[in-house]
């Protein structure tokens, strides 16, 4: 098991050095020099300047000397410099990703348990409501989920005014927010963002209670009288971490989506909105540390991923060789 | 192993009543679906201003005014006209990637599947690295490098998609690659594109169509999020996404603007996937 | 002089374009007629202060763009509406006085003036927020580190603007007088004098550190010392009770920066900020019935576009004309919220050289249409596009993306407006980034009518001329249509040589009756400077003519 970690670690770290040259040479395509774009016309009465300005960069080298530099500072946080604002774009992404990650966290979390009592009561109840909860989970998934985003800020923060409609803070507050007002300004978005992973897992639980009050063990532990919560409790839901775990890295896909237009809908000040602006403004190395760093984040949590799902399921110890 | 539920065997009478029962949501999806597109071609007619005529004195106005039945928008432009404007592009950002995605990724998992060895291990690495970027990060890199616009757009969706289809059909290919059909072929000397061409594609072309199918309802709405962020189309073009972003900024006095086209955009994809799903379930095709 | 701005500026209302560039300037305000000895004025001379009284309060704003750069006046690439900080924490030797439009003294106290050089008294007791002299040799240092590239300090720095003033060299006389001589000699020096890259630092403080890092811990002269500004979504500064001048009201100045406006707003209704720099349009109504106070302030940016006079159908100045009288001006302080004031001619009005004489291209599409008829453009019956000879009058409009605040509302109006007299138009984008470059705008093939706005950045008229100048081409400068009219040239160059105001006004009227003939640009809104703010905290916002508002003369309750 041991080697199975090694050789997922492994693998998912080459997975990411292609991941970095990609991203590397197609933020070097792009048309329009950076440099000359950020000086405006500044730059273009005075070549001299564009020129030390380029050489600060090391825009002048040959790509592969720019990759393993670029690379090699990397590694070690450094992401050099923004090409808008001029601070350190680890400055910058440290800021943001703590936001980030925490309305990440609160929705997956709200999302897993949303999502499995929303699919327990569809595969249990009968009726209508077994209907409706059965076919919401699609509708969800297509309504656009900045719609839904901008609908909760309609009723909540605009009609109702219960709770602030954007932001992490109030300005005000700057360091010395209180729990109460940060929990407040994460509500909203939260719901949001919670909505698409929860109809994953709802289906996801749903199917695999079905499937389970299918098997002959179950059937006939109901035929013997034993308490169809018993029976829930001890046979379906195991059964449903499984799916849940393997699936679990087109959840965290899906959230990294939903989170980046979220993000834009409640000016949220995490790594989505950084992105946004900074592809407008072609501030490459922003965008390059922020898809980086998201990249990151995901194939980390594909990696605990696989280690639940190995520590869940003790049949797989070895994985089938292909 | 799919989750199809069996076929049973039912009675001539009743299956002439099922046809009507079991198609009603198809036909529900497609009329809705036909709708927009009717509306659209008769937009020059059914509109008295046009999606970008700009009006100072008719802005703003609710739902339900002469000339504007769903309100104008703050440089009093008639939303209902821009609604019918953004028919052709919603439409085809749901097309377009959802088909030309699955075709490209179809081929490059079939050709995976069926090669083998190290030509598959090869792609299978790079759809793995395809993977490590979730949809919007793609979309973020491809509009970064070749800027903002509907084509780049579509790029970036299809490019998204690749890598599931890809992997969908290797997989199919792959459980196909040792049935018999295929060994006697290859026995009879037909060379790989025979193979693949002649046998493997017809199999695997039911599931291909069918997922594309529903992917185009995902897909309307994923491109939908491009535009609101201002990835995708550019003013003065409009489609559905650009029109809830424009909108957003009047959630306070007119939330008609930004609600009306999340309706259209809900609804749309909806039929869509209504109508790929209810034609999965009934053609049994496996998923 | 005009500048042009990069294109890193978001949502504000003021998207202005500074070019750094060599127009020939005009006429510094009368204050500072060269060749003789400026105001011996007073010591108290900086801001005008009936009304300012130094309190202990907090003074919160909010603003929509990432300051770029810094707050190191000299280093920054773009000034408005973001160069706040350096204009609390910095001064320069002369100031432009918003209150009498001239220039002032600041750090020097008197000075002469000849045209190529100018000889400063400086103020004395002055000390850096560090605590270290302010003397000749801090000034030579500057100067030496800005304009001298042969001097240490200047290595690796980045100082955009530097063009824009032309500064030779720089002389100590003694520890109390500086010696500047010029590479031209030009009327409006003095005026560009006042500006960023003449702000002053603190020698010690800058030769401490990175010039990367200087930039986010400037030390200048200035009333306020910058505290915090790690966090560029947020940073403070704290009034220095040691200022040499007049004290400001704030105690302590907050700005806030959010991208989104919409947020902003909400900010300012439930008093979590004290002002906000251009509310977003569709807000404006519902902040006035909140009861916060919407300003309006005069700036020198305006918007429009530029003709491509080099090829059909806008070579013929008629047709121009035409599409001039299509376009609904008056409408747009309306679809602005007043955050636009029409424009009819090529100098924003409320510029001492503005000629009201000037027949203005009023909304007249009838007007529109007698013209194109009599040129042969004719309407089909049934058809909305006019058509000669078989051909449609077809024009590509040539717009970038990113569009924020009142600027949107730029290409729909000419589009619709166009499309309202007969023209066919179909409109080409390209990336923001792209704009200025010959992928962009430079590319005269691609369009008909380029959409964009331009500023002077010291308010003068010949400054504002000079996008009609000849000199003023892609790549040099923004008179992107290739416009040009050697009389045109030649008034502005009179003008800019004259040092007698009437000569100089006059010549600078006849300049703008012939490009009203001309009609090279095609006129649309002089920006407002907007800020919503709330009147139960604050008193008076004023804005600066170079659209940054004017902390400095702030009044609070």
């Amino acid at each position: 098991m041991g080697r199975y970690i090694a050789s997922r670690t492994g693998s998912s770290l080459l997975v990411l050095l292609g991941a970095s040259l990609i991203l590397f040479v197609a933020v070097r395509l792009v048309p329009g020099d950076p440099v000359t774009t950020q000086l405006g016309a500044a730059g273009i009465a005075n070549p001299e300047l564009v020129a030390r300005t380029i050489a600060s960069y090391g825009l002048d080298k040959p790509l592969p000397v720019q990759y393993f530099a670029w690379l090699s500072h990397v590694v070690t946080g450094d992401f050099g410099f923004s090409l808008v604002s001029g601070e350190r774009v680890t400055d910058i992404v440290s800021r943001r990703i703590g936001p980030s990650l925490l309305l990440g966290g609160a929705a997956s979390a709200a999302g897993l348990g949303l999502g499995l009592l929303w699919g327990i009561a569809a595969g249990y109840l009968s009726g209508s409501f077994r209907r409706v909860l059965r076919g919401a989970p699609m509708f969800v998934l297509v309504v656009p989920s900045f719609s839904v985003g901008l609908a909760v800020v309609f009723l909540f923060a605009v009609s109702l005014r219960l709770l602030p409609s954007s932001g992490i803070s109030s300005p005000l507050e700057g360091d010395q927010q209180s729990l109460g007002s940060l929990i407040a300004h994460l509500i909203l978005p939260t719901i949001a963002l919670c909505l698409v992973p929860a109809s994953l897992v709802a289906r996801l639980t749903y199917a695999t209670i079905d499937e389970v009050e299918q098997e002959e063990y179950v059937r006939t532990a109901r035929a013997l009288g034993i308490p169809a919560l018993r029976v829930a409790v001890q046979h379906s839901l195991p059964n449903v971490l499984l799916p849940i775990i393997t699936t679990g890295g087109l959840l965290v896909s899906a959230l990294i989506t939903n989170a980046v237009l979220i993000e834009s809908v409640f000016s949220w000040p995490g790594l989505g909105t950084m992105m946004i602006t900074a592809v407008q403004q072609r501030d490459y190395t922003v965008v390059q540390a922020g898809v980086l760093v998201v990249a990151v984040v995901y194939v980390l949590s594909s990696l605990v991923v696989d280690g639940l799902y190995l520590a869940a399921d003790p049949r797989v110890r070895n994985p089938p060789t292909e | 192993m799919s989750a199809i539920t069996a076929t049973r065997v039912r009675p001539a009478r009743a299956v002439a009543v099922n046809f009507a029962t079991l198609h009603w949501r198809s036909f529900t999806a497609l009329g809705v679906i036909a709708l927009f597109v009717v509306l659209w071609l008769a937009r020059d007619m059914i509109t008295i201003y046009g999606p970008s005529s700009v009006r100072p004195s008719r802005a703003l106005l609710p739902i339900g005014s002469a000339g504007s039945p769903l309100g104008t928008d703050g440089f009093g432009r008639d939303l209902f006209s821009r609604l019918l404007a953004g028919v052709p592009f919603s439409l085809l950002f749901g097309a377009v990637p959802a088909f030309v995605g699955m075709a490209v990724g179809a081929a490059i998992g079939l050709v995976a599947g069926f090669a083998g060895g190290k030509v598959d291990r090869a792609i299978v690495a790079i759809l793995d690295v395809l993977l490590t970027f979730p949809f919007i990060l793609l979309a973020i890199i491809v509009s970064a490098v070749l800027g903002a616009s509907l084509q780049n757009a579509m790029i970036a969706v299809t490019l998204s998609i690749l890598p599931k289809n890809a992997r969908l059909i290797r997989s199919q290919t792959l459980s196909l690659k040792h049935r018999e059909f295929i060994t006697a072929s290859e026995l009879a000397g037909a060379g790989p594109v025979a193979v693949i061409v002649r046998h493997l594609l017809p199999n695997v072309l039911p599931t291909a169509l069918i997922v594309a199918s529903t992917d185009v309802g995902l897909m309307i709405t994923l491109t939908a999020g491009l535009s609101f962020i201002g990835l995708g189309v550019q003013p003065p073009d409009v489609d559905w996404g650009v029109l809830v972003a424009d909108g957003a900024r009047y959630i306070t006095s007119a939330p008609n603007l930004a609600f009306v086209p999340s309706i259209v955009i809900a609804l749309v994809s909806t039929s869509f996937v209504v109508l790929a799903d209810n034609e999965r379930r009934i053609l049994g095709a496996r998923q | 002089m005009g500048k042009m701005e990069g294109v890193a500026l978001r949502k504000s209302g003021a998207l202005l374009r500074l070019i750094s560039s060599f127009f020939v300037g005009s006429l510094v305000a009368a204050a500072c007629a060269p060749a003789t000895t400026t105001p011996g004025a007073s010591a108290s001379s900086n801001p005008t202060s009936t009304g300012i009284v130094a309190s202990d309060k907090t003074f919160v704003f909010g603003i929509g763009q990432n300051p770029v750069g810094g707050c190191d006046g000299t280093q920054i690439t773009v000034t408005v509406p973001v160069g706040n900080c350096p204009l609390l924490n910095q001064e320069g030797l002369v100031r432009f006085d918003e209150v009498t439009k001239s220039v002032a003294p600041s750090l020097a106290t008197s000075w002469t003036f000849d045209g190529t050089s100018a000889t400063f008294k400086l103020r004395q007791n002055v000390k850096f927020q560090d605590g270290t002299p302010f003397n000749a040799d801090a000034v030579v240092f500057n100067y030496r580190r800005v304009w001298d590239t042969t001097f240490a300090a200047n290595t690796g720095v980045k100082f955009p603007l530097v063009a824009t003033i032309p500064i030779a060299s720089v002389e100590k006389i003694d520890d109390a007088t500086v010696k500047v001589n010029f590479k031209t000699a030009r009327s409006d020096t003095m005026l560009l004098m006042t500006t960023f890259p003449a702000f002053i630092q603190s020698p010690t403080a800058v030769q401490k550190t990175t010039p990367a890092d200087y930039a986010f811990h400037p030390v200048g002269t200035g009333p306020y010392k910058v505290t915090s500004y790690a966090d560029a979504s947020r940073f403070e500064l704290q009034r220095d009770d040691s200022y040499w001048g007049t004290k400001p009201a704030a105690a302590k100045i907050v700005i806030v920066v959010k991208q989104d406006s919409a947020a902003l707003v909400s900010d300012l209704l439930s008093g979590a900020i004290d002002a906000s720099l251009a509310p977003s349009l569709e807000q404006i109504d519902q902040i006035k019935a909140a009861g916060m106070t919407i300003q309006a302030s005069p700036s020198l940016v305006f918007y429009g576009a530029n003709f491509n006079v080099t090829r059909a159908p806008f070579n013929d100045p008629k047709i121009r004309q035409a599409a001039e009288y299509a376009i609904d001006k008056e409408s747009v302080t309306a679809l602005s919220k007043g955050s636009a004031k029409p424009m009819y001619g090529a100098v924003v009005d409320g510029m001492r050289e503005y000629n009201a004489d000037v027949p203005a291209y009023k909304y007249d599409p009838k007007m529109s249409g007698t013209i194109l008829d009599g040129l042969g453009w004719t309407l089909p019956a049934g058809g909305k596009v006019r058509m000669k000879g078989g051909q449609p009058l077809h024009i590509d409009v040539i717009q970038r993306t990113g569009y924020t605040g009142n600027t949107t509302l730029l290409t729909p109006l000419i589009v619709s407006n166009l499309q309202d007299v007969g023209f066919e138009v179909k409109t080409v984008t390209v990336e923001q980034a792209l704009q200025y470059t010959a992928q962009g705008y430079y590319d005269i093939n691609k369009w008909d009518l380029a959409v964009g706005g331009w500023s002077a950045s010291i308010p003068d008229a010949g400054t504002m001329l000079g996008n009609m100048l000849t000199a003023n081409w892609p790549t040099v400068g923004f008179n992107l249509g290739h416009y040009t009219n050697p009389q045109v040239d030649q008034k502005v160059a009179a003008a800019g040589a004259s040092f007698d105001e009437k000569t100089h006004d006059q010549l600078l009227k006849d300049a703008q009756l012939l490009v009203r003939t001309d009609a090279p640009f095609l006129w649309i809104f002089q920006n407002q400077s907007m800020v919503a703010f709330n009147p139960a905290k604050v008193a008076a916002a004023p804005f600066r003519l170079g659209g940054q508002l004017d902390m400095l003369r702030l009044q609070l309750k």
